[in-house]
């Protein structure tokens, strides 16, 4: 369900006030910003898409009927979004178990730092190779899950799925996420 | 312990770590934790990995990103509209609904052919394939490189990719499965977890219907496991028949017709036959180039042709 605050910015919006509007987009940019460059491994795709995204919104605002969270509603538009970048940017599905990214995300700095930062670079760098091994899919549920701390249900509403799939898709994901975090840890 | 009760312990496990069971299931969660050493550690590795995820470094947004939008909206360009944004993409169950209905179009069919020579790859590269020289006791590994180099046919649909090789000698295995853009990934996970090589090479129909087609190259157990989890999935639909080769022949045809735009032609044998026409040849190797076929005497490791119906 919509707070209050937020449904009072969506009627305003719609009635015309635009610095309505810039209040939620203030509110939700960085949040579905950082969703979306995990999701997308591209900041500049992410902004892209972020924006996208707010402006689809804006003219659709009179479709969100309330039923469920205004970042929810906004974060499908963006997901949907996204896909379909990541579909255009390879136009088939790629089955070839090669990275679906256009080019690498920016990791994190490995360079000379004392030795717990480097310790905890060397840790973010290798969740992050991790990360960008899995499918987009995969990555996209468990950032939503652990990143952005949905339940399921407002993961199944952004990702579309039943219930039960968000489940089992949680679930293998997290074994693929252990799985290559494991076989990266090996190889240093 | 069975795969499928272990996967279904495990998505018990890692509902419960979400905190999304009831009191009965927390507490059947409770008891495997406690009783297997297994299970807790699986448990640990999750909670730890996700712990990690939610510490990565935080991305965000310039403050002139609000005025960026706003602009754009007060350039006139944006007005607010009454569709809704998210119901035009084809929910789960509508595509679920139109995967019900393919199924009965779909087969999984096997036609295994066994006393085949071993892999030969003849195209530009002239070299086997890695397949070729690989012990199908050992686990397979995702495959870097396309196992057959590439052809461009002048006359192959837009968008399309074909294998070139030489000597027809037959389908090993073909499976269609349904699938839509999720079914796709969970297929990609599937194989990636049953290790299967997936090849580089595929080609997409302009049909409505919307089959893609990539080889794969699998022993019949990683095979036989991957349909088995792909079955519990339900955005995948698999479905299986025995074919005779007269059955090959109309499923081919029927290929030919909607799907993959060849010239229908009747296969009596699954090798050339020695006294073909040029006209019988050609077509043969049409058929070679778009079925992605080779030769194999390996029964263990077999090379497939995975058609998938996207339902687009």
């Amino acid at each position: 369900m919509a707070d209050q605050d937020d449904q009072q910015l969506i009627r305003s919006s719609i009635a015309g006030h635009k610095e309505a509007f810039g209040q939620l987009v203030l509110k939700y940019k960085d949040r579905l910003f950082n969703g979306m460059v995990q999701i997308l491994r591209s900041e500049a795709e992410a902004e892209d898409v972020v924006q996208d995204a707010f402006l689809l919104a804006f003219t659709k605002l009179e479709t969100f009927k309330g039923n469920s969270a205004f970042f929810t509603w906004l974060y499908r538009i963006a997901y949907n979004v996204a896909v379909t970048r990541i579909r255009r940017r390879k136009p088939t599905v790629s089955l070839s178990g090669k990275s679906e990214n256009s080019g690498p995300m920016d990791f994190a700095d490995t360079g000379p730092a004392p030795g717990d930062r480097i310790e905890q670079q060397e840790k973010v760098y290798q969740l992050n190779k991790a990360l960008e091994r899995l499918s987009t899919e995969h990555r996209a549920i468990l950032v939503l899950r652990e990143m952005d701390d949905l339940d399921y249900d407002a993961i199944s509403e952004i990702l579309d799925l039943p219930i039960g799939t968000v489940r089992s898709r949680l679930h293998r994901a997290r074994n693929h996420l252990r799985e290559h975090l494991e076989a990266i840890i090996k190889q240093t | 312990m069975s795969d499928d009760l272990k996967t279904k312990n495990e998505q018990l496990l890692s509902a419960y770590l979400d905190g999304e069971l009831n009191a009965a299931d927390m507490e059947r969660a409770k008891t495997l934790i406690d009783g297997n050493q297994e299970y807790a550690k699986l448990v640990a590795d999750w909670k730890s990995n996700g712990g990690s995820i939610a510490e990565l470094p935080k991305y965000k947004l310039s403050g002139s990103f609000v005025d960026k939008v706003i602009s754009q909206i007060g350039s006139g360009k944006v007005t607010t509209k009454t569709s809704d944004p998210v119901a035009h993409s084809a929910s789960w169950k509508t595509g679920l609904a139109s995967l019900v209905a393919l199924a009965a179009m779909l087969l999984l069919t096997l036609f295994v052919f066994p006393s085949q020579p071993k892999p030969t790859v003849v195209g530009d590269s002239g070299t086997s394939p890695e397949s070729a020289t690989h012990d199908s006791t050992e686990p397979l590994e995702m495959l870097s490189q396309p196992m057959y180099s590439r052809a461009k046919d002048p006359n192959a649909p837009a968008n399309s990719e074909m294998v070139a090789t030489s000597g027809f000698k037959g389908v090993q295995q073909m499976i269609q499965i349904s699938a839509d853009a999720n079914g796709l990934r969970d297929l990609e996970d599937v194989f990636r977890k049953n290790e299967i090589k997936i090849s580089e090479q595929r080609f997409d129909s302009k049909s409505e219907s919307g089959f893609e087609s990539i080889f794969i190259v699998s022993t019949a157990s990683q095979m036989k496991k991957a349909i088995a989890d792909l079955k519990r999935d339900s955005t995948i639909d698999v479905q299986a028949v025995s074919l005779t080769p007269q059955t090959v022949n109309e499923t081919m045809n029927r290929r030919n017709a909607t799907a993959m735009q060849l010239t229908p032609v009747v296969l009596k044998t699954n090798e050339r036959p020695a006294s073909a026409t040029p006209e019988e040849i050609k077509e043969f190797e049409r058929i070679d180039h778009w079925f992605g076929l080779t030769e194999s005497n390996d029964s263990e490791l077999v090379p497939y042709l995975l058609i998938i119906n996207t339902a687009r």
